[in-house]
C-alpha cells in the first residue's frame, strides 16, 4: 500500500518540464499516431532516439522510465508469445511437433512489443515531467472548445484535480482504519478469496463514509469561498505557449515527417526516385 | 506479567530516502494494573509506541513481549491483540456494522469468543460506557451523536476484555463533559477489572490528575519515566520540549515567586488546597 506513487511526477526544471502541458498532450498524441503508422522495423530507430533524447533533456533518471515498464512485463511476454505462435504466415523459420513459427509471426510479435514499449515509455515520460495539476489544466484548456457543445470541460478538470488530491488522503485513511480493525482482531491476511473479500467490509464501509464526509466538507468549503463553476474564473497560473513549445513541436513534426517520408520511399522502392 | 519493551527501535520506510526513525531504542515496562500516561510533542513517537505494544507495528530492533508472548511471532501476536486493546484517535471512524450491538461484537467474535457468551459481553461493555443496551443496541451506529459514537467504539474494545488498554488521545475533539466522562469510565474500568491503562494525552491536567507514572518522549527517545509528582515538579524541562504544564504546576510556580513555598512533589489540586490551607492557618 505504501509504495504506490500516483501521478509519478518527478519534479524538475528542465526544458521538458517547462513545456506547456497542452503542447505535451498534443505532441503525445502525434507521437502515438506515428508509432502506429510505422510498419518497418528499422524505422523504429527514430521514435526510440526521440524518446531517449527527451529523457536526457528532462534529467529524469532512465530508471524511472523503465520502472514504469515493469508492471507491463507479463503482458509483453504474453503478447509476444501469442503473436509468435498464432500469426499465420508462409515462410517457416522453425517447426517442431505441431508448432510452426514463421518469419511473419516473428515480425508481428516484434512490432507489437516495440510499439507497446515505446507507447508506455513515451507517455510515462510525459506524466513524469508534468505535475497532475498542470496536466488537468492543460486538458481543460484543450477541451474548452467543446464547452460550446455543452461538454463540461471545467467540471471534468476540477473533478480530476480533486480526485488526484484526495487519493493520498484516502490511502492514509484506509491504512488507519485497517489498523484499527486489526487491533480488534480482524485478520486480513489468511483465509480463502471469499473470506478475504468479506474481511474488507470493515475497512470499506468506514472508508466510504469518510469519503462522503470529506466530499461534503470540501463542497461546503468551496462554496463558502464563492466557487460557482468555471464561468468567469481566472487562474493563478495562466498557460502560455513559449519558444520552447515551438521548438518541441518542430522537432516532433520533423521526426514524424521524416518517418512518413522514409516509409513512403521504402514502400515504393528506392529505385523509383 | 507485564508488557516489556526491550531496546525497541522502529523506522518507517527503512532504506529509502524518506526513512524516519519514530521510536529509537526505548526500553519500558507497563506494569499490570497501572495507569501510565505518555506525553511528548507532536512527532515524538507516541502513536508508534502504542502501536508497537500490540503488534500493529513490529519492532525492527529489540523485542516486545506481552505476558511472555513474543510479538514478532504471528500466532503469538494474534493472541496478544486480544489482551492488549488499542483505541485509536477518533475511534468512531472505525464503526461499520448495521447495529451498535453487532459492531461491539466484532472484536470478541474475531477473538473466537463463543456465541452464547457474546451478548453478555456486549451488554456489559455497553453498560460500562453508559449506553444502555436496550436503548442503543439496535440503533445504527451512524445515528448516534459524536460523543455516543466515541463511547460505542470504546465499547467495541472493552468487549474484548483487554488486560491492557492503550488509548491514543481518547479525548481529542470532545467537550469538557465528554472528556471527564471518559476519564471516569477509565477509572471505573480499572477498579472493576484491574486492567492497566496506557494513555497518550496532550492535556497535562488530565495526566497530572490520573497517571501513576508518566513517560516523556521526545524525538523517538524516552527521556523520562517517573511519577507525575517528579515530572511536573520541574516544569521548565517540559516547557523546553514545547509541552504545556498542568495548571497546578503553574499555580505552584506562581505561589513560589510570591513567596509562598509549598512542599515539593504536590501536583493534585486537592493536595495543594490542603497544603495551602495549612500554610495560611
Amino acid at each position: 500500500m505504501k509504495n504506490i506513487t500516483l501521478g509519478q511526477y518527478f519534479p524538475g526544471n528542465s526544458p521538458v518540464h517547462r513545456l506547456d502541458p497542452r503542447t505535451k498532450i498534443l505532441l503525445m498524441i502525434a507521437y502515438i499516431v506515428v508509432i502506429f503508422l510505422v510498419n518497418a522495423l528499422i524505422l523504429y530507430v527514430l521514435p526510440f532516439a526521440f524518446v531517449l533524447f527527451a529523457i536526457v533533456l528532462s534529467h529524469v533518471p532512465v530508471s524511472y522510465v523503465t520502472r514504469s515498464l515493469k508492471p507491463l512485463r507479463f503482458l509483453l511476454v504474453f503478447m509476444f508469445i501469442i503473436n509468435l505462435f498464432f500469426t499465420p504466415g508462409e515462410t517457416a523459420l522453425l517447426s517442431f511437433w505441431r508448432v510452426n513459427i514463421t518469419s511473419e509471426a516473428l515480425l508481428q510479435a516484434l512490432f507489437i512489443s516495440i510499439r507497446l514499449i515505446l507507447l508506455v515509455g513515451g507517455t510515462s515520460l510525459m506524466t513524469l515531467t508534468t505535475s497532475p495539476i498542470a496536466l488537468t489544466d492543460g486538458l481543460e484548456k484543450l477541451l474548452k472548445p467543446l464547452s460550446r457543445l455543452r461538454f463540461p470541460s471545467h467540471e471534468l478538470a476540477m473533478m480530476m484535480t480533486i480526485a488526484l488530491r484526495f487519493i493520498p488522503t484516502l490511502m492514509e485513511e484506509a491504512v488507519k482504519i485497517q489498523k484499527a480493525q486489526m487491533a480488534r482482531g480482524a485478520d486480513f491476511e489468511s483465509g480463502n478469496v471469499i473470506n478475504r473479500a468479506k474481511s474488507m467490509i470493515p475497512i470499506l464501509v468506514p472508508l466510504f463514509i469518510s469519503a462522503f464526509r470529506r466530499a461534503d466538507e470540501l463542497a461546503m468549503a468551496m462554496e463558502s469561498r464563492c466557487y460557482h463553476g468555471g464561468e468567469g474564473r481566472t487562474r493563478m497560473r495562466e498557460l502560455r505557449f513559449g519558444p520552447c513549445d515551438a521548438v518541441a513541436a518542430s522537432i516532433v513534426l520533423l521526426v514524424a515527417a521524416a518517418i512518413i517520408a522514409l516509409q513512403y520511399l521504402m514502400q515504393n522502392g528506392w529505385a523509383a526516385s | 506479567m507485564p508488557i516489556i519493551l526491550d531496546h525497541v527501535t522502529h523506522t518507517y520506510m527503512p532504506g529509502s530516502a524518506m526513512a524516519q526513525t519514530a521510536v529509537n531504542d526505548i526500553s519500558l515496562t507497563v506494569q499490570e494494573g497501572e495507569f501510565l500516561c505518555v506525553i511528548g510533542p507532536t512527532g515524538s513517537g507516541k502513536s508508534t509506541l502504542v502501536q508497537l505494544m500490540n503488534g500493529l507495528l513490529i519492532a525492527q530492533q529489540g523485542s516486545v513481549r506481552v505476558d511472555e508472548l513474543d510479538l514478532s511471532d504471528k500466532k503469538q501476536r494474534m493472541l496478544a491483540r486480544g489482551r492488549v486493546g488499542l483505541v485509536f484517535q477518533y475511534p468512531e471512524y472505525q464503526l461499520f456494522e448495521e447495529t451498535v450491538t453487532k459492531d461491539v461484537a466484532f472484536g470478541p467474535r474475531n477473538m473466537k469468543v463463543p456465541e452464547d457468551e457474546l451478548s453478555g459481553r456486549v451488554n456489559e461493555a455497553l453498560n460500562m460506557v453508559g449506553l444502555a443496551p436496550e436503548l442503543f443496541g439496535e440503533k445504527s451506529p451512524f445515528d448516534l451523536s459524536g460523543g455516543e459514537k466515541r463511547r460505542a467504539a470504546l465499547a467495541g474494545i472493552l468487549a474484548m476484555r483487554p488486560k491492557y488498554l492503550l488509548l491514543d488521545e481518547p479525548m481529542a475533539g470532545l467537550d469538557p463533559k465528554g472528556r471527564s466522562s471518559i476519564i471516569a469510565l477509565l477509572h471505573a474500568l480499572r477498579d472493576r477489572t484491574g486492567c492497566a491503562i496506557v494513555m497518550v494525552s496532550h492535556s497535562m491536567d488530565e495526566v497530572a490528575d490520573n497517571a501513576d507514572r508518566v513517560a516523556v518522549l521526545n524525538d523517538g527517545g524516552l527521556i523520562a519515566l517517573d511519577t507525575p509528582g517528579n515530572i511536573f515538579s520541574r516544569p521548565e524541562k517540559l516547557t523546553a520540549l514545547g509541552l504545556d504544564t498542568p495548571q497546578v504546576a503553574k499555580l505552584l510556580v506562581a505561589l513560589k515567586t510570591r513567596g509562598v513555598a509549598l512542599p515539593q512533589g504536590i501536583y493534585k489540586m486537592d493536595a495543594i488546597l490542603t497544603a495551602l490551607l495549612e500554610v495560611l492557618s
